[in-house]
C-alpha cells in the first residue's frame, strides 16, 4: 500500500477525482446501494433515536472519565492473561508491535482490516523491518493487491469496480485462474483459496478492535467474512492496536453500540460475525495476547470541547455514504486514512496542521446529512465550523476581509463597492493573495441591478416609488 | 515519563479537574413488539441470511433431523465438540465400518488439529443464546472452541426454542471468549453486493427444537 505522504491538499485531489468517470459512477452506484440498505434497517427500529441518544451518552462517558476506564481496562486484561502496551504516537505503537514479532521468531503476520494500524502505517512499518503483512479482510487484499491505497472506511475498495477487481486478481494473486470471471461470488472464493494457507500456518496475526470493556476487559472485532475469527482464534500470538477512544464503561453498552454499529455500517440487522475475547483462554485461541493503548493526536482532540466529538466515531461509515462532497470525490482526494465528512473533522486534529489537514474543513457544503446519519449523534458541521477558524488564515485573506468590513461600514463605500465587485467578479479567480479563497469557491455573478437600484427604481402600489 | 504515565497525564490535562456526570439514557426497547412470535421471526431471520432453516416440533426429532441434513449434504466427517449431546447424534450413523451412509464423527477430545479441521466436511453445536430480531446465534465456551466453528466448511447448529429472545438487550450473559453469528460468513466489499461465504462456513443449517 502506498503511503498517505506528500498528498496534493483536498481541493487539488478533488479536481483530479471527478475527472475519473469511472470513479464517480463506482461511487454512485456503491453509495446508493448501501443508503437504501441502510435507510431499510434503521427504519425497522422504531427506538432508533434513543438508540442514537444511549450511544452518544455511553462515548461520552467513556470520553469523560477516559483515564479511569483504560485503567480498568487494562487491570482487566492483565487479570485474564494479557500485556498491556502504551503508545504516545504512531512511531511507538509501531516499534512495539515490530518487538513482538521479532520476539515471536515470525517474519510474517496475518491482519484484521483494522483503521488504527492504517492510521499509523504499521504495515509499512513492518516491511521496512523485513515482516511481511497479509492483508485478509476482501477489500484489503484488493488493495494491497492494486498497491492502491483505502478509499472508504467500510468498504475500502468501493472505488473498483467487479470488472477492474477480476482484472487486479487475475494479474497479481499468486495462482490465480487465468480464466477467472467478474462473478463476485467467484472473486471471492479465489480470495479464500489464497488466504486459506496463511490462516492455517501463521503464528502471529495484529488486529484492532471496535470496542473494548472497561469492567470486563472483553475486546470486541465486528465483521464478516470470517478472517477476522480467523486471525483471532488460529495463531500462537495476537496483537491488537486500539485506539484509546475505543473503551467502553460497561458490557451493557455493547448491546446499543452492536446495534447501532451493523445497520449504520452495512446496512444489515446484525454483520455476520462478532468476536468477544479476554485475554488468552487455555485451549481456545492464542496463547499470548498483547493489547497495544494507541494516543497518536487523540489526547490533542480531546482537550478541544467541540472537536472531542469526534472521538465518538463508531467507524461506521454512514457519513460518507450520505455526503454529496465524498459522493463525488471519493475517499482518496482527502489524501486521509480517514476519508469523508468524519474524515474532515478527526484527520485535522490527530495529525494536526499541514495543507491538507487545513484544507479538510472546508470539503464540505455543511448540508448536515452526516449528522443525521450518524448512530453516536457527532455534530459534523458544527466541528466543521470550528474547526475552520482554528486553520490559519493567510495575510491576504485577512487583508481582504478588513477591505470588506471596512467598506461595508459606510452606506456610500458599499454603494460604490457593490458595483465595482459587479465589475470584479467577473474574473472567474482572484489574483494575488486572494487566489486561495476562490481555490475551492465560486464567485456568485451579481444580478445587473442592486437591491439598492431596485428599490430605488421599483413602483409602488399606487403607481409611485 | 514512560509512555502510560504521559498519556494517562494528557488525558487528565485534556478533560480538566470538573468533569461533567453522563447519564446513559437507556429507554431503547427491550422487548420485542406485543405479540411477537419469536420463534418464528428468529426461524425468519436467520433464513433472511441465506442460512439453511429447518424447523422441527419436538426434541425427539432432532436426531433424524440431523441425520437427513447430514445424508443431503454429503457429509462424511462430522466434527462434535465436547459436551454436545449424543442423544442428537442418534441419527447419524458414526458406528457402521465404513457402509455407505457411515458418517466419521470427529470429536475434540483429545483437541483436533487445525489441519483435521480443515479437512473436515462439517461441525455440529448447539447455542448458548439466540436474538429473533437480528437472525444471530451465540456460541459461548460451552460449544467448544472456536477454531471448531470457523474452520470446516459447514456448520450445523441446533437452536433449543427456549433459547431464543426476542432482542439483543435480552441476551444473557455469555462469557468470552463468545462469537455472534448471524449468517453464513459474507462479504460486501464488490459493489456493496452482499456475497455469501468467504473465510467462515459457506452453509450454515440451523435446526430451531420446539416452538
Amino acid at each position: 500500500m502506498s503511503t498517505w505522504l506528500g498528498m496534493p491538499p483536498f481541493p487539488e485531489a478533488a479536481r483530479e477525482a471527478l475527472a475519473d468517470t469511472q470513479l464517480r459512477a463506482n461511487l454512485r452506484a456503491a453509495t446508493a446501494t448501501i443508503r437504501a440498505k441502510r435507510a431499510a434497517v434503521v427504519a425497522e427500529r422504531a427506538d432508533w433515536e434513543q438508540l442514537r441518544e444511549a450511544g452518544r451518552a455511553i462515548k461520552d462517558r467513556a470520553l469523560r472519565d477516559l483515564d479511569t476506564h483504560l485503567l480498568r481496562l487494562e487491570e482487566r486484561v492483565i487479570a485474564a492473561g494479557g500485556t498491556v502496551h502504551w503508545a504516545r504516537d504512531a512511531a511507538e505503537a509501531n516499534r512495539i508491535v515490530i518487538g513482538l514479532v521479532d520476539a515471536a521468531g515470525a517474519d510474517e503476520v496475518v491482519k484484521v482490516k483494522s483503521m488504527a494500524t492504517q492510521e499509523i502505517e504499521l504495515n509499512e512499518a513492518l516491511a521496512a523491518a523485513g515482516i511481511t503483512a497479509v492483508e485478509t479482510d476482501l477489500a484489503e487484499l484488493i488493495v494491497q493487491l492494486g498497491h492502491d491505497r483505502p478509499s472508504h472506511i467500510l468498504v475500502p475498495a468501493i472505488h473498483r469496480n467487479r470488472a477492474q477487481i477480476r482484472d487486479l486478481f487475475r494479474r497479481e494473486m499468486p495462482g490465480a485462474d487465468p480464466e477467472l470471471t467478474d462473478d463476485p461470488v467467484e472473486l471471492a472464493s479465489a480470495a479464500r483459496a489464497h488466504l486459506r494457507r496463511k490462516f492455517l500456518t501463521a503464528r502471529v496475526a495484529v488486529s484492532g478492535a471496535n470496542f473494548a470493556v472497561a469492567e470486563t476487559g472483553s475486546l470486541v472485532v465486528v465483521e464478516s467474512e470470517g478472517n477476522g475469527r480467523m486471525c483471532l482464534t488460529l495463531p500462537e500470538v495476537l496483537i491488537s492496536v486500539v485506539g484509546i477512544e475505543k473503551v467502553v464503561p460497561t458490557e451493557a453498552d455493547l448491546e446499543v453500540l452492536l446495534q447501532l454499529l451493523p445497520r449504520s455500517a452495512t446496512g444489515e440487522r446484525m454483520n455476520p460475525y462478532t468476536s468477544l475475547w479476554r485475554g488468552t483462554t487455555p485451549g481456545d485461541g492464542p496463547r499470548e495476547f498483547h493489547l497495544v493503548l494507541l494516543d497518536n493526536g487523540r489526547t490533542t482532540a480531546l482537550a478541544d470541547e467541540i472537536g472531542r466529538d469526534a472521538l465518538r466515531c463508531i467507524r461506521c461509515s454512514a457519513c460518507l455514504n450520505v455526503c454529496p462532497v465524498y459522493e463525488r470525490t471519493g475517499g482518496h482526494a482527502y489524501g486521509s486514512v480517514y476519508p469523508g465528512p468524519i474524515g474532515a473533522i478527526l484527520t485535522p486534529q490527530l495529525r494536526g496542521p499541514d495543507p491538507v489537514a487545513d484544507s479538510l474543513p472546508y470539503a464540505s457544503t455543511l448540508c448536515g446529512a452526516c449528522f443525521d446519519a450518524c448512530p453516536v449523534k457527532i455534530d459534523i458541521p458544527r466541528a466543521l465550523v470550528h474547526l475552520r477558524t482554528k486553520v490559519a488564515h493567510g495575510a491576504g485573506e485577512r487583508a481582504a476581509m478588513g477591505v470588506a468590513a471596512w467598506t461595508m461600514a459606510g452606506p456610500r463605500r458599499f454603494a460604490l463597492g457593490r458595483r465595482l465587485a459587479a465589475i470584479g467578479v467577473r474574473l472567474a479567480r482572484l489574483p494575488g493573495p486572494w487566489r486561495k479563497w476562490t481555490e475551492a469557491r465560486d464567485l456568485p455573478v451579481p444580478s445587473g441591478e442592486t437591491f439598492r437600484e431596485w428599490w430605488a427604481n421599483r413602483e409602488g402600489p399606487s403607481g409611485r416609488p | 515519563m514512560d509512555a502510560r504515565e504521559e498519556v494517562l497525564a494528557r488525558i487528565r490535562a485534556a478533560l480538566g479537574p470538573r468533569r461533567e456526570r453522563v447519564e446513559v439514557p437507556r429507554d431503547y426497547h427491550r422487548q420485542p413488539p406485543e405479540g411477537t412470535d419469536v420463534v418464528a421471526l428468529f426461524a425468519e431471520r436467520v433464513a433472511d441470511y441465506r442460512a439453511d432453516v429447518r424447523r422441527v416440533t419436538a426434541a425427539c426429532g432432532v436426531a433424524d433431523e440431523v441425520g437427513r441434513v447430514v445424508r443431503e449434504l454429503g457429509i462424511r466427517s462430522l466434527v462434535v465438540p465436547v459436551g454436545f449431546p449424543d442423544a442428537y447424534l442418534s441419527g447419524v450413523d458414526g458406528d457402521g465400518a465404513g457402509g455407505r451412509d457411515h458418517v466419521e464423527l470427529r470429536r475434540d477430545d483429545p483437541p483436533l488439529s487445525t489441519a483435521q479441521l480443515d479437512d473436515s466436511d462439517a461441525v455440529i453445536t448447539e447455542c448458548a443464546a439466540a436474538v429473533a430480531e437480528t437472525g444471530t446465534l451465540v456460541l459461548g465456551r460451552d460449544q467448544g472452541r472456536r477454531a471448531l466453528t470457523l474452520v470446516p466448511d459447514r456448520h450445523i447448529c441446533v437452536v433449543r426454542a427456549e433459547r431464543v429472545v426476542g432482542t439483543v438487550p435480552q441476551l444473557p450473559a455469555v462469557p468470552p471468549p463468545a462469537t455472534w453469528v448471524s449468517g453464513p460468513s459474507a462479504t460486501s466489499d464488490i459493489e456493496l453486493h452482499r456475497v455469501e461465504g468467504v473465510h467462515g462456513p459457506r452453509t450454515l443449517v440451523v435446526l430451531v427444537v420446539g416452538c
